[in-house]
């Protein structure tokens, strides 16, 4: 039921492609995505409870290249409202804002599919409320990270599929420390930006593991424009060496309009 | 490659799945105590007259039942021992300072006590005005404010825990007259009206008085004579310490503030508070604005069971039964809201009752 749920709703992730499957001359596009997904967060700093809910993202990307190469990039914002077993729907929240951008090269093509694979680089600022269990802090998971990325095309008649994925070795992660000795985090807008942006640190892909996945169908319902349908999953692991770690899982649906 | 998409698809979807949820507390295995070199003997129910079930009972409630699921530590100490013990979040809670939250005013109430049996405030109706004229406003109707007000909750001043106690702690001007800046709602001892604000007046006058901000006056007159050498008390920006929370204690030794108490103040035969102002803050001097529960001077007063308690956030207290000579001590996550505890009573109660 969830993953049905969340399969109808997703597709924001921002690593998108399709259309840019075996193209020939060099093709600059835009699109703007929408998608509902389930989320579900593990805040070990918090309690080893799971929060889950319905989440909603809107995204822009932007995306240039032929079958030599593409240039991707984007940024997304989501939100969730989300409850453990324990308490009403959406009794916390959780906010998560990201861009990224990559550059993949051509690494194999054939008839109808073409594999881009290359470096990419990311920024995500997470941040969970949970005022039942706890008001008087926030829960944050931030990143930077430089990783690689995949692009796997393929034309069929109607339309194209696109497959990408994304993977981090190496970022700097910020999250709160686990036993926090005072009362009260500042939650005025440069409070928040201030904790959110504190005790940052290096970390392995151990210590921020993601697996960013999305396959998505790319076609035309009316000429000049193209739209995509597309599922996403997402599974983020993040853990300082001051704190406990953070787990987030996201299964989504998500639609794309391209221009 | 349509099939070969299927198959990551449902691959993909198989191994997202669920987070798994964990386990965050034991099985209830007993409630023995253990011996620690912290000046408490240990006993068991039946040498100190207890029923045994309904101790089991109490504790059962708190590791399985969902209304008590952020529970550290319940405590449970009679004719000045320790009886029963438990720490269902984490067996090495009996080694860490938990922030006490809101049973931190009634520390600052004992205090109070304190500077009051060593000659250094003469009487509850002082003035705050004579003390701290500086940090007043020019409405003179605060003037009238006395630490008796004060500690009653009665200063008339409009501090809203909800606003107020925030800007407080992230105040970086002068703390009190923070405080004192706060709009008259009502002339002084006419409305008790729950607040941060009043408690951090006492601190100032305390530390006034003696020269000492109220932690360090604690250090050297509280904690150090009842050998609590682990602590934290937090402060303001300013340097004055919270009076209305975030102090910092072990579950051990915050029961024994309970037995000081039991034992009106008096510590291995020296008086650390004075015995009339205990009998004074322990008694009936308000009634809650939000609740209608009687209040002394920073401390909650039970009549139904001749008892009071110092009452902090998360549903943590310390439960002081005089005529039964118990001390209950339960502390918690400090930040929980009430949806996950509203049943304080319901444990007093069955450990009250356990006494026979």
């Amino acid at each position: 039921m969830k993953i049905l749920l969340a399969v109808f709703c997703v597709l924001l992730c921002p690593k998108l492609l399709a259309g840019q499957c075996n193209a020939d001359s060099v093709i600059s596009r835009n699109s703007l995505e929408a998608g509902v997904g389930v989320r579900q967060l593990k805040d070990m700093n918090l309690v080893p409870i799971v929060h889950k809910g319905i989440s909603y993202r809107l995204g822009h990307n932007f995306q240039k290249g032929n079958g030599k190469y593409i240039l991707l990039s984007g940024i997304s914002a989501d939100y969730a409202g989300i409850n453990t077993r324990f308490e009403g729907p959406s009794a916390s929240r959780y906010i998560q804002l990201e861009a990224f951008y990559s550059h993949l090269l051509g690494m194999v093509k054939q008839r109808n599919f073409t594999f881009y694979a290359g470096p990419q680089a990311g920024i995500g600022y997470g941040l969970g409320f949970y005022p039942n269990w706890d008001d008087s802090h926030l829960y944050w998971s931030d990143y930077i990270s430089l990783g690689a990325g995949s692009l796997l095309c393929y034309k069929s008649r109607g339309g194209a599929w696109a497959l990408s994925a994304s993977l981090p070795f190496f970022s700097f992660i910020s999250r709160p420390e686990k036993n926090r000795l005072y009362k009260i985090d500042d939650v005025t807008p440069g409070g928040i930006i201030s904790s959110m942006n504190s005790n940052w640190q290096a970390a392995l892909w151990k210590r921020n593991f993601g697996i960013n996945a999305r396959l998505e169908y790319e076609f035309s319902s009316v000429k000049k424009l193209s739209q995509s349908i597309g599922y996403s999953f997402r599974y983020g692991y993040m853990e300082a060496k001051y704190g406990m770690p953070v787990y987030n899982l996201l299964h989504s649906l998500g639609l794309k309009l391209y221009f | 490659m349509r099939k070969l998409i299927f198959i990551v698809l449902l691959v993909g979807a198989g191994l997202s799945g669920c987070l798994q949820e964990e386990p965050f507390k034991p099985d209830f295995t007993g409630f023995e105590p253990v011996i620690q070199d912290d000046g408490w003997t240990l006993s068991t129910p039946e040498n100190e007259g207890m029923d045994r079930e309904l101790l089991n009972k109490a504790y059962k409630l708190v590791y399985s039942n969902n209304r008590y699921l952020m529970a550290g530590s319940l405590l449970v100490f009679r004719n000045g021992r320790l009886v029963a013990e438990a720490y269902p979040n984490d067996p090495a809670d009996i080694h860490r300072i938990h922030n006490l939250q809101s049973c931190t005013k009634s520390f600052t109430s004992l205090l109070t006590g304190s500077a009051i049996q060593h000659g250094f405030i003469n009487s509850v109706d002082e003035k705050l005005y004579g003390v701290f004229p500086e940090a007043f406003d020019e409405d003179e109707g605060k003037r009238d404010i006395t630490l008796r007000h004060a500690l009653m909750m009665q200063t008339g001043l409009d501090f809203d825990n909800d606003v107020h106690t925030l800007e407080l702690y992230r105040f970086k001007g002068n703390s009190v007259e923070y405080v004192l800046s706060q709009e008259k709602k009502y002339d002084a001892g006419l409305v008790m009206h729950y607040n941060d604000g009043a408690p951090h007046l006492v601190s100032e006058f305390v530390e006034r008085k003696t020269g000492k901000t109220l932690e360090s006056f604690a250090a050297d007159k509280l904690f150090g004579p009842l050998n609590i050498r682990d602590w934290k008390w937090e402060s303001a920006q300013d340097g004055t310490t919270f009076g209305a929370f975030s102090l910092f204690l072990k579950p051990r030794d915050f029961g024994k503030v309970g037995q000081l108490l039991l034992q009106k103040g008096i510590w291995e035969g020296k008086s650390l508070i004075d015995s009339t102002y205990l009998a004074e803050a322990t008694s009936v001097r308000a009634s809650a604005n939000f609740n209608g529960e009687a209040y002394g001077f920073y401390f909650w007063i039970l009549p139904a069971w001749n008892s009071y308690a110092a009452v902090g956030h998360g549903g943590q207290f310390l439960l002081v039964a005089p005529e039964k000579n118990l001390v209950v001590v339960y502390t918690a996550w400090p930040y929980t809201s009430e949806v996950f505890f509203d049943r304080r009573n319901e444990l007093m109660e069955l450990i009250l009752h356990s006494c026979k």
